[in-house]
This record gives structure tokens, sequence and C-alpha cells, in this order.
């Protein structure tokens, strides 16, 4: 009986102790279920908020788009007029004499137009720099300035283009380059490079900027149906699919690594133009590295003064931050630093040896006609960007772009520096000939034309930058933690 | 007066002939000529220049140079010598010249004192020439058709390669783009 009951007893224990399990098992199950549904609340919160954000970072990135104002349109005038003044001066130096019109010779064949070739060449190296080399180097902070790089480089290396064309005159010639070209010449290395930069440089604009096109078809419905139709055309169908994410990643992963070898490869080419002629202030080995350790410290130069004016003219602080212009001035100091040493030694040795043939030239460079250009160069172009931007007061905003902008300016004076100089101490002394052979200054109709390119180029990179958004919405929300995969889609028409 | 007058003709006819006297005794000499020949042995070649007044008379302890005739200039053959009482000057051929191309060179022999008076003779003493021209020949500096094949095989296999990638990113671009998002919805 006694045992009967011990039994009954474990039974009922049992019983007992399974009944407060299961309900334990049941509030596990509720609260899991309780966690699960805050978790899934919380996650719809987040990516709410994140929406909210994004949407916010749209409309900010697209605001310059969105409507031009007076000062906007009035710049875009001024460019215009500057441009058609530059077109009718190419007008007149190819309908008349050009003996008259421009100021080169048989000595100075190569004036302001190469020197300012050789300066955009030199500009447009800023692709591969800002935008390739730290998208693979993976330095977050390139985010918003890509954008900025690669329309400065497509730019710059499309009026690289109009500068020969200039140079050469007789446009209507232009095509016997490609019939008549010998693939032994270095002008042809530099035809072909030239065209292939430019390709892998506009395809490195566009494919990052596909999925910002389809943000203007979708949001900026207001425009007129020109430019509508434009963002349909150009925007190839983009839904922000896996797939077309895959391609975009795919086809930047390959550029960028295409582009650095090109940039370089442009500019060696650019260089080898001069330097495989037998004329001692060019006969050098140095030249390449040279000519593309100078393109970069240009790159660092122009980028602050792009990033600067952009952030000013379109209100963009919060994404081209202070950080950016800490992290540019560092920049500009380690590559003035490497132009520097080039530079030592594109000048230096050839003045401990001070052979006769380099005598004639670098006297004249060091203390002659042409010493105030030069040491000024120097001083705004190489000592100043590499020095004063090591205090971290001269990286803030405002005094790293004057120190950037007299470095770019500096920049284009020492591509004069390169050329016309050069030209002018030729082995046999210049002897017999008129004044006008002897030294060159450019005449009215060059100046127009090279002043013309500058503004072409000022005007291509805003008119870009009024119809698409000048910093990479996506690449900026990817580097913000977004996934790009859920945010960026195309927007319905009842959320428009 | 008259007498005057004869007086200065007589002087200015004296002067005439005294003043004429060199002259007149110079060009009884004549003018010295000349004239190389060679001879050649079994071990020598032999340049022999001989001078002579009108032909007949062989000029004493003059000194003639020897050369050969090149493309800038004239190379001297031997140091100068001296003709003897024959009129002669001899000089020997030891040297390894290029020749056009049969071998012919120009000797040239020439009087110290006047290098107009001079007399050349064209002998195969030198080393036949071999023309060799690159015209048509694959090289830096041919046209455009004849440049050196490893130039265009690198050059065009870098082209290929490069516009190759970038054609590949085109075709993505234009062929599988819009694919890729027609079935997609957002």
């Amino acid at each position: 009986m006694e045992k009967l009951k011990t039994e009954s007893g474990n039974g009922e224990t049992e019983i007992q102790n399974n009944i407060s399990e299961n309900g334990q098992k049941e509030k596990y199950k509720l609260m899991e279920k309780e966690l699960m549904l805050y978790n899934e609340k919380q996650k719809i919160e987040t990516e709410k908020r994140q929406m909210e954000k994004y949407r916010l970072m749209e409309e900010e990135l697209l605001h310059p788009i969105q409507k031009i104002g007076l000062a906007g349109k009035v710049w875009i005038g001024f460019l215009v007029v500057i441009c058609l003044a530059g077109l009718y001066a190419y007008y007149i130096q190819e309908t008349k004499s050009k003996y008259e019109t421009i100021s080169l010779r048989d000595y100075t064949m190569w004036g302001v137009y190469i020197s300012t070739f050789v300066f955009y060449v030199a500009l447009s190296l800023i692709g591969a720099l800002m935008s390739a080399t730290l998208k693979l180097i993976k330095f977050e902070w390139y985010r918003p300035l890509s954008r900025i790089a690669e329309i400065i480089a497509v730019a710059s290396i499309m009026l690289a283009g109009v500068c020969i064309v200039a140079a050469m005159g007789r446009p209507e010639r232009l095509y016997y380059l490609f019939i008549y070209g010998r693939i032994q010449s270095p002008i042809v290395w530099d035809v072909i490079v030239i065209l292939t930069y430019i390709t892998a440089s506009f395809l490195l604009l566009f494919i990052p900027l596909l999925p910002g096109i389809a943000i203007c078809r979708d949001r900026l419905t207001n425009k007129p149906a020109w430019q509508k139709l434009m963002y349909r055309k150009l925007s190839f169908g983009w839904k922000g699919s896996p797939e077309q994410w895959k391609i975009v990643k795919k086809s930047l992963k390959i550029l960028a690594i295409l582009v650095i070898p090109l940039g370089v490869s442009i500019h060696t080419v650019t260089a080898w133009l001069f330097a495989s002629t037998l004329r001692p202030e060019w006969d050098s080995t140095n030249f390449g590295p040279y000519f593309v350790s100078g393109a970069f410290s240009l790159g660092a130069a122009a980028m602050i003064v792009a990033v600067y004016v952009l952030r000013k003219a379109y209100k963009l602080e919060k994404y081209l931050t202070d950080k950016h212009f800490d992290f540019l001035g560092k920049m500009l100091v380690f590559l003035s630093l490497c132009y520097l040493y080039f530079n030592i030694n594109e000048y230096l040795v050839p003045s401990y040896k001070m052979s006769t043939m380099h005598a004639n030239h670098l006297l004249d460079l060091f203390s002659g006609e042409t010493a105030p250009t030069y040491w000024l160069v120097i001083l705004f172009g190489i000592a100043i960007p590499a020095v004063l931007p090591m205090l971290p007061v001269m990286r803030t905003p405002l005094p790293l772009t004057i120190i950037a902008g007299f470095a770019v300016i500096a920049a284009w004076f020492k591509r004069y520096l390169i050329v016309i100089p050069g030209l002018s101490h030729p082995f046999l002394p210049i002897q017999d000939v008129p004044q006008s052979w002897m030294h060159y200054s450019p005449s009215i109709v060059e100046m127009t034309i090279v002043v013309a390119t500058f503004a072409a180029l000022l005007l291509i990179i805003t008119v870009f930058s009024r119809l698409f958004p000048i910093i990479s919405i996506w690449e900026v929300a990817e580097g913000d933690g977004f996934n790009i995969l859920k945010i960026n889609k195309p927007v319905k028409k009842e959320q428009v | 007066m008259k007498n005057y007058v004869r007086r200065k003709l007589f002087a200015a006819l004296l002067s005439g002939v005294v003043l004429s006297m060199p002259i007149f005794l110079f060009a009884q000499d004549g003018e010295p000529t000349i004239k190389l020949s060679v001879i050649e042995n079994d071990t020598q070649k032999i340049c022999n220049a001989v001078v002579m007044v009108n032909d007949t008379t062989p000029v004493k302890g003059t000194d003639v140079n020897f050369y050969v005739k090149r493309f800038f200039g004239l190379l001297p053959l031997a140091l100068t010598e001296t003709t003897d009482e024959n009129g002669e000057a001899k000089a020997i051929f030891q040297k390894q010249l290029p020749g056009d191309s049969v071998g012919n060179i120009t000797l040239i022999a020439q009087l110290d004192d006047d290098e107009s008076v001079s007399d050349h003779v064209v002998v195969p003493w030198g080393i036949k020439a071999k023309s060799e021209t690159t015209f048509n020949k694959r090289e830096l500096w041919a046209s455009k058709s004849n440049a050196p094949l490893y130039l265009i095989i690198t050059s065009n296999a870098i082209i290929a390669g490069i516009w190759g990638t970038m054609g590949y990113i085109l075709f993505l671009l234009f062929f599988r783009m819009k694919k890729s998002g027609l079935d997609y919805e957002p």
C-alpha cells in the first residue's frame, strides 16, 4: 500500500513537473516570439530610418539638379561666351595667315597649345589617382570624391585633344594621323593611348553613374521632356537587381585596374614625345616619372580646388567634409615631395655637370630671362604645397584651397617652362633670323583659344553637375553602411 | 719743255722695263706641272709624282703632298715628300681604305706651295664597298608598312588586350544590363 502511495506520489510529482516544464516552455516560446516580433519591429524601424536617411541624402545630392539659380545661369552664360570667343579666335587662326595670327615660328613651333595639352593630360590623371587608386586600396574617404575626379579626367582629356587640333592647324588633315601614322612614332602612340584613356575614363565615369541616372529618372519628374528622355535612355533599364549590381561592381573593378596603367602610360608617352628627341633639355630618362609625379601632384591640387568650389556652390558640406581636406592636404604634401624628388633629378644632376649644351638652357632658367617664372613655379608649385600643408591649420578648407589654387596655376607655367625654353635653345645658335623667331610670346588668338579651353573645362563640369549627381549617391550610402541592394531601388510612382 | 717731256717719257719707259724684268724672267721658267702615276709590284704599291716645268725640265726640291679623296675631304696618304733631281717624289700606299663598289679610289698629288697644281689617278686599290641599304627592311625609321614586327606584335597585343577588356564591359552594358533588370520587381 505504502509502495503504491509512494508510486502514486512520484507520479503526481512527475505530472506536476511535466506541467511546470510545459508551462516554462510555452512561456519561453512566447518570450521568443515576442523577442522576434520586437527584433523585426526594430529592424523595420531601422530600415525605415535608414530609408528616410537615404531619401534625405538623395534629396540633398539631387538639389543642384533640381533648380539652377540666377547665379548658376550667369556662370554658365559667362563660360559659354568665353567658349564662343575661343571658337571665333580659332576661326580667325584657320582663315587668316597663321604668321600673323599666331606667334609660332620655326624655332618655337610648340607654344601655349602644347603646354596646355601637357597640362590637360597631367590633369586627366586625377581620375586614375583619386578614383581608381583610392577605390582599389579601399580608402573609404574616396567615395564622395570619385565622381568629381572622373568628370575632371574626362573633360581634361577631351580638351587635351582640342589643344592638339588647335596646335596642328589644318584640322581637315587630322585623319592623316590615322591613315599615314607610323606605329614607330611616339606621336601615334600618344594618339592611341589618348583615345584608349578617354574611353576607359568615360566608362569609369558612366558605369557607376547608372544608379544615379536611374534616381534622376525616377525622382526628377518635373524636368523637361528631353531631359527625362535622356535619363530614361542613359539608365539602361536600371532597376537595381542583384545581377545589375553585379555587373556594375565587376565592371568597376576591371576599369579601376585598367585605368591606373593607362593613366601612367598616357603621361609617360606624352613625356616621350619630348624625351625621344635629341634636344638636351628633353633628352632625359627621368622624363616619364617626372611627368607622372607632376601630374599626380597637380591632380591632388586640382581636386582640392574642385572640392572646395563644389562644396560651397552646392552646399555639400555634409558630404565633402573637413576630413576630406585633411586627407587631401596630406596627399598633396606626399605627392609634392615625390615631384620635388624628380625635379631634383631633372635639374640638379645636369646642373652639376653643366655641359655646354645643358648650360645654355639651365642658366636661362636659373638666372636668365625665364628665371622669375622658374623660381615662382618652384616656390608655389612644389615648395609651398610640400611644406605648408604639414601644419594641421593649413589643411583646413580655405588655406589649403589657396595653396592648391596657386599650385594649379604654377603647374600650367611649369608645362610652359618645359616646352618653350626647350625649343628656344637649339643645338645651333639662332642667328640671322627675324626678331619674332628668337623670342616666343603667345598671340591674342592663341591665348583666347587657351582661355576658352579652360572655360570649356569648367563648363563641362558645371553642366554635368547640373544634369547628374556630382557625388555618387550609392557609393556614399554604401560607405555609410547602407545595404545598397535594398535601398537603391527605383521609386514607385505613388511614392514620388 | 720738250726736254722735260722727253725725260719723263724716258723715265717711264725705264721703270716699265725694270718692273717687267722679274715677270719676264719667271715666264721664262714656265708654269710647273705635276703628273701622277702609280707603280705596282708584288710587294708594294707606290705613287709617283713628277714635277716639271714646260713639260721638259724637272723641278728639284719641291714639296709634294699625296692624298686619297674621301667623301668630305682629302686624307693624307704619307708625309710630305720632296722631289729629287728627276723631279720625282714617291709615296708608298700602305693603307686599307674603302673604295667604291669596284674598289676604286682616287689618289691625288699636289704641290705643297700651290694646291692648284695637282693631278689625280683612279686605281683599284680600295676595298670594295658593300652597299647596305635598309630601304626595304623593317626598321624603326622605315615607312609605316616596314615597321619592325616586334613593335607591331607587342603594340597590337596591348591594344587588343585593353580594347578587348573595354569591349567586354561595353558588351555587359549594352547587352546584359537591361536584360538583367527586365524580370526584376523591386
